[in-house]
């Protein structure tokens, strides 16, 4: 019997219920996929760690300000996200997959799967890159609590950005691997800049400078909320096209 | 029960017309042939019904449901361009698209009507042929016993058995009320499926 | 205006030629004479190099008065990236390809515009206060806007079909304009240390009365041209849109492109 059952008549506690399970589905599908290909892995964290070696191998004996290792460190995240952070999208149209989750799942659902899994991504790497960046390249008066805000705060805006991103470059007949960084960084401008200013405090422990990196970390963490919520409203728009 | 509306459908592509003015109507348990040659519009309308792509004009509705397209839930879509994730296995393939359904599943049965061995089953797509990625493409479909299939060339790549296969799914959807519009261009097959029948092409 | 009227009514369709009722109040429409247009930017432009008397305040008295150059081709490209993101706003709501005809041609007019300010802008500094560039807020907005628009052409051209284009591109614009605001808290705005005084053009005290009236007389001059080649550019379009309607149009009267048969 084929029936019309589930189309209708779904209150609104159960469309928010499956739309919370449908993003979690798409959600532990990245990830299921990943640790079979290890591709976001390699490519991201792997990315990351070997500029970081490279970096303070290059800086070898060279005495580096504090804000100027602030500064290396949110250009080898960057660099780092744009490396593989648009495979989530960029991956499902090449495939071909990306009608079984535009026949399935609510657009919103899709992209909020697929923002978790970079969340998820861009912590793993900073998890494994900034320690070993302060192990090379040590840093005397060390704001770890505030460094960890930042970094949360800034990898957050950062994953949310460049997952719109994604989902844009993904529509692209050719290149997108080097139209990524090239649409990415105006978007992602402001947040460098200002995490870079935050990072200067959490590294030189000046106390005005540590003031304004608590002030920095409620702008980046404004940044992540405004560029998240835009996300959201536009990825309806870019979905089915 | 619904049924199927499609009225006044018109769509180009990179300015050239495919087809205008298309109207069509399916009740329960019937099935239209759609046939033409490549680059008509065939597998651009299937996507069309199945709201893949958006028309220039016309619309696609379930009168029933009366929703400005088919209700995903309603719609099994399979078709050259929509693949199985090579990474995940076929049942992982099928379960996935079945909690995104928010359906139960017994996918090792659905697999075995398709004629998917169990060691098939366990690993991963790349390692199919493109015969028994075919059988998945199909597979997909069925997931959550939708009203609606839309085929585009079920028969491509498939053996004798598949063959037959897909022919025993389909008279039995039919029977249970079901609908379905199949894109073949075999002459067998629109022999056989084709009493209605859109065909695609300059007159 | 007119582009959402008439999408309403067309929704998708590229052009809707039946809709010859005229709106009632229909601002690109209005009609300039161009020999004003040219008469009013000769005026400026001579009162600015001829006129005008040299700032005394400045390090380069005469050369302050690209200030009549530079400040109205700012404000004319402010003008049109707001024009940019209201018709990407607007192609996204009504899907018209009018809308992101405007959006776009705007956006190629407000590159060239942040071009001009650019460049006169660093002229101005490096003979003023001896450095081309220095970060500030407005310098540091004009570089983002000016790398949001050549990423925003180099998406467009990565992609081949007119509406994905379309679409993406208007999205894009739209997500990039939002993080532009998030610059003005950690770029110095108008300090000491700055190039841009602050209120030069908005306070009595700013300007000299001659450096007034020639500096707005540029911006209604520029405004013009501006407000001027992009209908013109539209109206192209618009006409390019028409003529590949009727062909496709033509060619469906003679074939609908397909075949229903019945045979039990």
């Amino acid at each position: 019997m084929k029936s019309d059952a589930g189309a209708a008549g779904a209150s609104t506690s159960a469309t928010v219920s499956r739309w919370l399970d449908c993003a979690a589905v798409v959600f532990t599908k990245e990830l299921r996929v990943e640790l079979r290909t290890r591709y976001a892995l390699s490519a991201v964290a792997l990315f990351a760690v070997i500029t970081v070696i490279m970096v303070s191998a290059v800086l070898v004996g060279a005495s580096v300000r504090a804000d100027v290792k602030a500064a290396l460190v949110w250009i080898i995240l960057l660099f780092a996200a744009l490396s593989g952070l648009s495979r989530v999208f960029v991956r499902e149209e090449e495939a071909g997959t990306a009608a079984i989750l535009r026949l399935t799942a609510p657009p919103s659902s899709v992209f909020a799967g697929k923002l978790l899994f970079n969340l998820a991504l861009i912590g793993v790497v900073e998890l494994v890159s900034v320690p070993l960046f302060l192990l090379l390249m040590p840093v005397e008066k060390l704001q770890l609590g505030l460094l960890m805000v930042i970094l949360t705060a800034g990898g957050a805006g950062l994953a949310s950005a460049a997952t719109f991103t994604a989902a844009l470059i993904a529509h692209a007949a050719s290149g997108k691997s080097a139209l990524y960084p090239i649409i990415s960084f105006p978007v992602l401008m402001p947040l460098a800049l200002i995490a870079v200013q935050a990072t200067v405090g959490a590294f030189d422990a000046i106390p005005i400078h540590i003031l304004r990196a608590w002030n920095d970390v409620g702008v980046l963490g404004a940044y992540a909320i405004v560029m998240t919520t835009a996300s959201f409203l536009l990825f309806e728009y870019v979905w089915h096209e | 029960m619904s049924r199927l509306h499609i009225e006044d459908l018109s769509m180009s592509y990179r300015g050239r017309t495919l087809f205008s003015g298309l109207s069509l109507t399916l009740d329960p348990g019937q099935r239209v042939v759609v046939s033409g040659s490549n680059g008509t519009g065939k597998s651009t309308f299937l996507r069309i019904v199945a709201g893949l792509t958006r028309p220039d004009a016309g619309k696609v509705s379930f009168a029933s449901v009366g929703a400005a397209s088919p209700p995903r839930e309603h719609l099994g879509y399979a078709g050259p361009d929509v693949n199985p994730y090579e990474e995940l296995t076929a049942v992982e393939n099928l379960e996935f698209i079945a909690r995104l359904r928010g359906l139960p599943i017994d996918a090792a049965a659905l697999l075995d009507r398709m004629g998917l061995t169990a060691r098939a089953r366990q690993t991963p797509v790349k390692s199919y042929s493109s015969g028994m990625r075919q059988r998945v493409r199909l597979a997909s479909s069925l997931v959550a016993d939708p009203a609606l299939l839309l085929w585009d060339e079920p028969t491509a790549m498939l053996d004798e058995q598949g063959r037959r296969v897909v022919d025993e799914i389909l008279t039995a959807h039919l029977e249970a009320g079901g609908m379905a519009l199949i894109a073949t261009n075999d002459s067998n097959e629109i022999g056989r499926w084709g009493g209605r029948r859109v065909h695609f092409g300059d007159r | 205006m007119s582009g959402m009227n008439k999408s309403v009514q067309s929704k998708n369709r590229v052009v809707d030629s039946s809709t010859a009722a005229i709106p009632p109040i229909n601002f690109t429409q209005l009609r300039f004479p161009k020999v004003l247009l040219l008469l009013l930017l000769c005026a400026t432009t001579v009162a600015g190099f001829l006129w005008l008397p040299p700032a005394v305040a400045f390090r380069n008295p005469g050369l302050a008065r690209i200030v009549v150059f530079h400040v109205p081709c700012s404000i004319v490209a402010s003008i049109a990236s707001g024009v940019t993101l209201w018709y990407a706003i607007s192609y996204l709501i009504t899907r018209s390809s009018m809308d992101d005809v405007k959006s776009r041609v705007s956006a190629e007019l407000s590159l060239l515009f942040w071009v001009l300010t650019t460049v006169t802008g660093a002229v101005f500094a490096k003979a003023q206060w001896g450095t081309y560039w220095n970060w500030d807020i407005k310098q540091g907005a004009i570089v983002l806007l000016l790398m949001i628009y050549a990423a925003y052409f180099a998406l467009r051209s990565a992609i081949i079909d007119e509406r994905k284009q379309a679409a993406i591109g208007a999205a894009y614009s739209i997500f990039a304009t939002i993080c532009v605001p998030f610059l003005t808290y950690v770029l110095p705005n108008s300090t000491e240390d700055t190039l841009h005084p602050k209120g030069t053009i908005t306070t009595k005290e700013g300007l000299s009365p001659e450096y007034r009236i020639v500096l707005w007389a540029g911006v209604l001059g520029l405004t013009l041209v501006y407000v001027w080649v992009w209908r013109q550019h539209v109206a192209l379009d618009e006409i390019r849109l028409k003529l590949a309607a009727r062909r496709s149009a033509r060619r469906a009267a003679r074939i609908s492109g397909f075949v229903v048969t019945e045979t039990e």
